[in-house]
C-alpha cells in the first residue's frame, strides 16, 4: 500500500513538472530580475560537443521552469520558517523590513576610493565647496530592527577613516530618526525623508515646509523585495519639490519639467521616478539665484537632488559608471563653482569607476 | 547532469522512467545503456568516449581472463586490464599533480598537462577494475553480453558519485530484474530523501562554511560553527547522493550496496571509516589491503599495508597534497587506534564520541583547505590561539541556524530513523513527506538559479 501511494505520488508530481515545464508559456523578461530570461538553445554538432548546447539547455530550463517567482518566495519563506533572519541576501525583519546584508568589505577597493576622493579634493581645490557624503545604509542605521547581532560591517568604523573627508555625520542623523521612514521597507535606497534628515545638516537649509510634499505612489515594490520575492508591505515614495526646475538629460536637447519622470510610476521599477533613474550626466536648470553645483553621485543621490534645487542655479549631475570624457574638463566648460560627492557606504565601497573622479 | 537540478528532475527523469517501463524486457539493458550515455554524454560529450573505452577495455579482458583461467596469460590479461585503467586515471586525473609537485621538488620546468578531469572518472574505472579482478578471481561470472555491461558501467544513477558498486554485486540483477510498485515507491522515497538531504541541508551548510572559511579572523565559535556546517554539508551532500543513487536504482529495479551508516555516531575512527564511503573502503580492503597480505603477516607489514591503503585513499579523493596528508592523518589515528587506544575506546561512554568527532572536524580542515598554512591557521583559530573566542557573527549564526543544525544532527543519527518510523507507516503520512520533500527541494534548486542582477539599472 505504502509503496503504491509513493509510487502514484512520485509520479504524478514528475508528470507535472515534465508537462507543466512544457506546456506553461515562457517569459522573455523577468521584471524582479531585472534581465532577459534564457531562451531555447539551437542544436548544433558543434554546439553539442562544446557543451553549450546543454548548458543553454538547463538555464532555459531553469529560467523558464513553471511559477518560477513562486518557487522563489517559497523558498524565502521557508528560510524564514526554518528560523533564518536573512534570506536571499537580504535580513527581514518582524516589520517585513527588508535589508541588504552587507557582510564583507573589500578593504583595498574602499581604500582606494576614498583616495580617489583625496586626490580629487585637491584637484578641485579652487571651488567654493568640495562636500563628501556617505551615506550609511539600512543594514547598519536600523541593525537594532533585526533583533540580534548581525555579522554586518562596522559601517560606523568605516565612516571613521573616511572622517577627513565628510562634511556632514549623516549617521548620527540618520540614527537620530531611526525609528522614522527614512528606509524604504522593500528597497535598498533611503526615502526622501531619510535624505530631509541628511539635507538638514546644512547651515542653509529650508524648513521642511518650504518644499512641496506629494505621494507619489504607494505601490513599490524595490530591490530588496526582488531579491527576496517577498513582501509584508508596499513602499510609498514622497516627492519634496522646489520651484520649477527642469531638466536635460545626457547633452539630448530634450529638456522636460520637474525632476519626476511619473512614467516610471507604472513600471516595476519607481525609484526612477526620481531624475528617470541613473543617466551619464544631467542637468538640471533650476530657475532660482545661486552658484553651479558639480554632483558626483550613485543613486543615493537621486533622491537627495530635491532639497539642493533652492541652493543653485545649476545643478550638473554626473554618473561615473557611464560618463564619458575628462571631469575636470567638463567643469572648468560648465563654470562649476561647488561641488557634491554622495554616495551609499555599501556601493562606494564597490565602485570601481571612481578613479573617473580625477580624469 | 546532477541529480539536483531542475533539468534532471523535469526532464531527464521522466523521460527516461518512460521510456526505461515502456521498454520490452529484453530491450531494458539496452534503454538503460543508451540512456545512461545520454546522461554521461550531457555533461561530458567528449570524454563519454573515454568511458566507453573503458567499458571496451574490460570487456575484453573480461573475457580474455575467463578463455585462459588458469594460465598465465589470464594473469597478463588482469594485468593489462589494471594498467590501462590506472593509466587513464592517471593521465587525466594526476598528471597536472605529478608534473607541479616534480617541479616542486627538482626545480625543473616540465610544462603542466592541462587536462580537465572527466566526471566520475574515479569512480567508473575502480568499476570496472573490479570486474576483471573478479572475474579472475572466479568470483563473478564473464559477461559477454556487451549490452548489459555496458549497461553496467555507464549506470547512470552511479555512475557519478558512486556507491562504487562491484559487478559481484549486481551480475545478477544484470540478467534480469523484478520491477513491482513496492520496490519504485520505496526508491521514490530514497530518492526524494537524499534529495531533501542535498538541496535542503548540505548547501545551506555549505555556504555557512564559506562564510567561515573566507574570513581572515573567525572567532573560535565561529571556527568551529564553521567545520561543523563543513561536516554536516559533505556527510549530507555525499550521503543525500548515495540516497538518490540507491532510490534510483530501486526505481529500475536494482538493489546497490549501502554507502553510509551514520558514520557520526562512530565511537572510534576505525569504526568512523567501517561507517563511512563503505563501497570505497571495501573496494580498497578487498582489491589493495587483503592482496598486500592486510593483517596475517604480522603487525609491522600490517601497518606498512594500512599506511599503503591510507595514502591512496587520500589521493583518491583528489589530486592535491591535502588529500594525501589528510590520508596520511588518517592512517596515523588508525594506527595509534590498533596499537593500543581502541581497546580504551571501547570501555569509555562518551569520551570515545568526543575524540571522535573532534578528530574527524580537524581532518575535514586538512580536506577543505588545500593550503596547508591556511589548514593549520583555521586549526590554531579552533584550539583558541590568537582568536576572541566568540563573534557577533558567530552569534547569528549559531540562533539563526539553529534549527537547521539540529535537525542536521539529528539526521546525522539512528535515532532520526526511529523516530520517523511509526508516523512513516502509514501510507498517506510518507506519501505526503515525500511530496513535501520533493516540493520543498526544488524551491531551493530554482531559487539557486535565481540571479537577481539589480544595479545594472536600478
Amino acid at each position: 500500500m505504502k509503496g503504491k501511494v509513493n509510487t502514484a505520488v512520485f509520479t504524478l508530481a514528475l508528470a507535472a513538472l515534465f508537462f507543466g515545464f512544457w506546456l506553461s508559456p515562457k517569459r522573455v523578461y523577468s521584471d524582479n530580475e531585472n534581465r532577459y530570461l534564457a531562451g531555447r538553445p539551437a542544436l548544433t554538432l558543434q554546439s553539442l560537443f562544446a557543451g553549450d548546447f546543454t548548458r543553454g539547455f538547463e538555464d532555459w530550463v531553469t529560467d523558464g521552469f513553471p511559477l518560477r517567482d513562486r518557487w522563489i518566495a517559497l523558498k524565502s519563506r521557508l528560510d524564514l520558517l526554518a528560523g533564518r533572519r536573512d534570506t536571499g541576501g537580504v535580513y527581514v525583519t518582524k516589520e517585513g523590513r527588508m535589508m541588504e546584508v552587507f557582510d564583507e568589505v573589500d578593504e583595498a577597493r574602499y581604500e582606494k576610493n576614498l583616495d580617489y576622493l583625496r586626490q580629487a579634493k585637491a584637484l578641485y581645490a579652487e571651488l567654493d565647496r568640495f562636500d563628501v557624503m556617505l551615506i550609511p545604509t539600512a543594514s547598519h542605521v536600523l541593525r537594532e530592527q533585526v533583533g540580534l547581532p548581525t555579522p554586518d560591517v562596522d559601517q560606523a568604523s568605516l565612516l571613521e577613516r573616511a572622517s577627513d573627508l565628510l562634511t556632514y555625520d549623516a549617521l548620527s542623523a540618520l540614527e537620530a530618526h531611526r525609528d522614522e521612514y527614512i528606509y524604504y521597507y522593500t528597497d535598498h535606497h533611503w526615502t526622501s525623508l531619510g535624505a530631509w534628515y541628511v539635507y538638514a545638516l546644512r547651515d542653509d537649509a529650508l524648513a521642511q515646509d518650504a518644499f512641496v510634499q506629494e505621494v507619489l505612489t504607494e505601490d513599490f515594490l524595490g530591490t530588496t523585495f526582488s531579491r527576496a520575492g517577498i513582501y509584508e508591505k508596499k513602499d510609498a515614495i514622497t516627492a519634496f519639490a522646489y520651484g520649477s526646475p527642469t531638466v536635460e538629460h545626457n547633452r539630448s536637447g530634450a529638456v522636460t519639467e520637474g525632476l519626476y519622470d511619473r512614467s516610471y510610476l507604472s513600471k516595476k521599477d519607481k525609484y526612477s521616478v526620481f531624475l528617470g533613474g541613473n543617466q551619464a550626466l544631467t542637468v538640471i536648470r533650476t530657475g532660482q539665484e545661486g552658484g553651479k553645483l558639480l554632483l558626483v553621485k550613485d543613486s543615493y543621490a537621486n533622491t537627495y537632488v530635491q532639497f539642493l534645487i533652492p541652493h543653485y542655479a545649476e545643478i550638473h549631475v554626473v554618473d561615473l559608471r557611464s560618463f564619458a570624457g575628462s571631469l575636470r574638463a567638463y567643469a572648468r566648460e560648465a563654470g562649476i563653482t561647488e561641488m557634491t560627492v554622495l554616495y551609499n557606504l555599501k556601493g562606494f565601497s564597490e565602485e570601481t569607476s571612481l578613479f573617473r573622479i580625477v580624469g | 547532469m546532477i541529480f539536483s537540478s531542475p533539468t534532471f528532475l523535469a526532464i531527464f527523469l521522466p523521460l527516461a522512467l518512460g521510456v526505461y517501463y515502456l521498454s520490452p524486457r529484453r530491450v531494458k539493458n539496452l534503454t538503460l545503456f543508451l540512456l545512461s550515455l545520454v546522461f554521461y554524454g550531457w555533461g561530458e560529450p567528449v570524454f563519454v568516449t573515454l568511458m566507453l573505452f573503458s567499458t571496451v577495455v574490460d570487456y575484453i579482458h573480461g573475457i580474455l581472463v575467463d578463455k585462459y583461467r588458469g594460465t598465465r596469460r589470464a594473469k597478463l590479461a588482469l594485468l593489462s586490464s589494471v594498467v590501462i585503467n590506472l593509466t587513464l586515471l592517471g593521465v587525466f586525473k594526476y598528471s597536472g599533480f605529478l608534473v607541479t609537485s616534480l617541479n616542486g621538488l627538482t626545480g625543473l620546468s616540465i610544462p603542466v598537462p592541462r587536462l580537465r578531469l572527466p566526471i566520475g572518472i574515479s569512480f567508473y574505472t575502480f568499476q570496472t577494475m573490479s570486474y576483471t579482478i573478479d572475474v579472475y578471481r572466479g568470483q563473478a561470472p564473464v559477461q559477454r553480453d556487451p549490452i548489459a555491461f555496458g549497461a553496467y558501467v555507464s549506470l547512470f544513477p552511479q555512475l557519478i558519485a558512486g556507491p562504487i558498486v562491484r559487478y559481484k554485486d549486481v551480475a545478477e540483477q544484470m540478467k534480469g530484474r523484478v520491477h513491482s510498485a513496492d520496490q519504485f515507491g520505496a526508491g521514490a522515497a530514497r530518492f526524494v530523501c537524499g534529495l531533501s538531504k542535498k538541496v535542503l541541508l548540505a548547501n545551506t551548510m555549505g555556504e555557512v562554511w564559506k562564510y567561515f572559511s573566507a574570513m581572515t579572523a573567525p572567532s573560535v565559535l565561529g571556527a568551529w560553527i564553521g567545520i561543523i556546517a563543513y561536516a554536516f554539508q559533505i556527510y549530507f551532500d555525499f550521503s543525500g547522493y548515495s540516497d538518490m543513487a540507491i532510490g534510483l536504482g530501486h526505481m529500475l529495479g536494482f538493489t546497490f550496496p549501502e554507502n553510509f551508516d551514520y558514520p557520526y555516531v562512530a565511537r572510534s575512527i576505525t569504526e568512523f571509516w567501517r561507517r563511512w564511503h563503505i563501497s570505497l573502503g571495501t573496494w580498497f580492503r578487498e582489491y589493495v589491503y587483503i592482496p598486500l597480505g592486510g593483517n596475517r603477516r604480522g603487525l609491522r607489514r600490517q601497518i606498512v599495508n594500512m599506511l599503503i591503503v591510507w595514502l591512496l585513499t587520500g589521493v583518491w579523493h583528489g589530486a592535491g597534497w591535502n588529500f594525501l596528508l589528510w590520508g596520511l592523518y588518517y592512517f596515523v589515528l588508525l594506527a595509534i587506534e590498533k596499537l593500543f587506544l581502541l581497546k580504551r575506546l571501547e570501555r569509555g561512554r562518551v569520551w570515545p564520541h568526543v575524540y571522535t568527532m573532534a578528530a574527524v572536524c580537524f581532518g575535514w580542515v586538512l580536506f577543505a583547505m588545500d593550503r596547508l598554512p591556511d589548514a593549520l591557521r583555521y586549526m590554531g583559530t579552533m584550539i583558541g590561539i590568537g582568536a576572541p573566542l566568540c563573534s557577533g557573527a558567530a552569534v547569528y549564526y549559531l540562533l539563526t541556524l539553529g534549527p537547521l543544525l539540529l535537525a542536521a544532527a539529528l539526521g546525522s543519527t539512528p535515532l532520526s530513523r526511529r523516530l520517523w518510523k511509526k508516523p512513516g507507516d502509514s501510507p498517506a503520512l510518507a506519501g505526503a513527506a515525500m511530496l513535501a520533500g520533493l516540493i520543498g527541494s526544488l524551491a531551493y534548486l530554482v531559487a539557486g538559479t535565481y540571479n537577481p542582477f539589480l544595479y545594472f539599472r536600478f
